[in-house]
């Protein structure tokens, strides 16, 4: 524990690439937030929640059933066609269970490498538990949000703000183990340990 | 230093973001507009048309494709002539997939006999079984099909012998079916 910073050269550089490695797919993963934006929690919720069997097209359901025996009735408006192509992005269940199996294993195993790195960092038991926590508490909120939004449209907004929190605190856990990362690996190492190396 | 530190908030900030998205991106393979006109030649407007569905119309769709229409996103849309008549219609909707969603549409005559149909958009995961399939214009096999018969998934793009490629030539097949069921129950109630 702690011991990081006292490791040798290839130790150190491969905990430090790895986070710089993780965080150049952080920035492809924001450049596809950039394409299919949802930022806030309302939009969040507007994906998720809006249209529960939504599609990649936009929608039009069918406006309803009659009861057993009575004919079905067709109503027609005129439409700009131009409209059809309007790209409107949701998550329907099926998208959003691919979605889950797809996201959660690489939370995982991203969150048990942080806190792999964590372990080495010179920080208390406390703090380092913290890091821990937060590294695998982020993504379960972020998820626990998406479903919830899912589930309960009623209260899509507070869950789009949990996956919101979620999402942020994710970068935050990423943000404190890499800066104490180069820190402590690179930047306040003592000189007599550097000769040790 | 300045700049490493806001290089280095960039990065740390980064992974929340794509938290908020959880898109899977789809490939759009034709714009559904252009689909619509080209698929209505003598169509001079086009409407939407919103169905309601009776208890056996609803029922006779479950017993033919397996499918509640209500359960899924359908739209349809009508082309019509000056005169007012009915030249063609055009049903879009979304199929899902063990690997990702198919958006499927299909053209009718007026006769419901089918003009056209098309994979309109599709999951970048099942691309790479689906696009065999598009190749030399695939699913122009339906083409002429009578709205009563069911269309023969084995007829698409028969060189192509991949099994997920023949997984999904069943998936759009059904689709196509399921269009079928919702032209038949259109046609009936715009009468």
């Amino acid at each position: 524990m702690g011991g990081l910073r006292q490791a040798p050269f290839e130790v150190r550089l491969a905990a430090t690439l790895f986070l710089l490695l993780l965080g150049i797919a952080d920035l492809f993963g924001a450049w596809e937030v950039k394409n299919f934006a949802a930022f806030t929690p309302r939009a969040v919720a507007a994906t998720v929640a809006a249209e529960r069997e939504a599609s990649p097209m936009p929608a039009m359901k069918m406006a309803g059933v009659n009861h057993a025996g009575m004919a079905s009735t067709a109503e027609e408006h005129v439409v700009d066609l131009s409209t059809l192509d309007r790209p409107r992005h949701t998550i329907s269940r099926d998208l959003l269970v691919q979605d889950t199996h797809v996201h959660i294993p690489a939370y995982a195993l991203t969150a048990a490498a942080l806190s792999l790195v964590v372990f080495g960092l010179r920080l208390s038991s406390r703090a380092r538990s913290a890091v821990v926590l937060l590294a695998f508490a982020a993504p379960l909120a972020d998820f626990v949000g998406l479903w919830g939004a899912h589930l309960f449209p009623a209260a899509a907004l507070l869950f789009g703000t949990l996956t919101v929190a979620g999402g942020f605190a994710m970068g935050l856990a990423y943000l404190f183990v890499l800066v104490l990362t180069l820190a402590q690996c690179w930047l306040s190492r003592p000189r007599e340990e550097d000769s040790h190396a | 230093m300045r700049k490493v530190r806001a290089v280095l908030l960039a990065l740390s900030l980064a992974p929340a973001l794509p938290a908020l998205a959880h898109v899977t991106p789809n490939v759009e393979l034709l714009k559904k507009g252009e689909f619509v006109q080209q698929s209505l030649p003598g169509a001079t407007r086009f409407l939407e048309q919103k169905l309601t569905f009776g208890g056996g119309d609803l029922a006779a769709v479950k017993k033919a494709t397996g499918w509640t229409p209500s359960e899924e996103d359908v739209r349809i849309y009508v082309g019509r002539n000056a005169q007012g008549e009915r030249v063609g219609t055009v049903v879009l909707l979304w199929m899902a997939s063990e690997h990702g969603p198919v958006g499927v549409g299909v053209a009718f005559g007026g006769d419901g006999k089918i003009l056209r149909a098309a994979v309109t958009d599709i999951g970048s995961e099942p691309l790479a079984w689906v696009r065999p399939l598009l190749q030399g214009d695939g699913l122009a096999t339906w083409n002429g099909l009578a709205l009563d018969t069911a269309p023969d998934a084995a007829k698409v793009a028969p060189q192509v012998t991949g099994r997920m490629s023949r997984y999904y030539a069943e998936v759009i097949a059904q689709g196509v079916a399921r269009a079928q069921a919702v032209e038949r129950v259109s046609l009936t109630a715009a009468k």
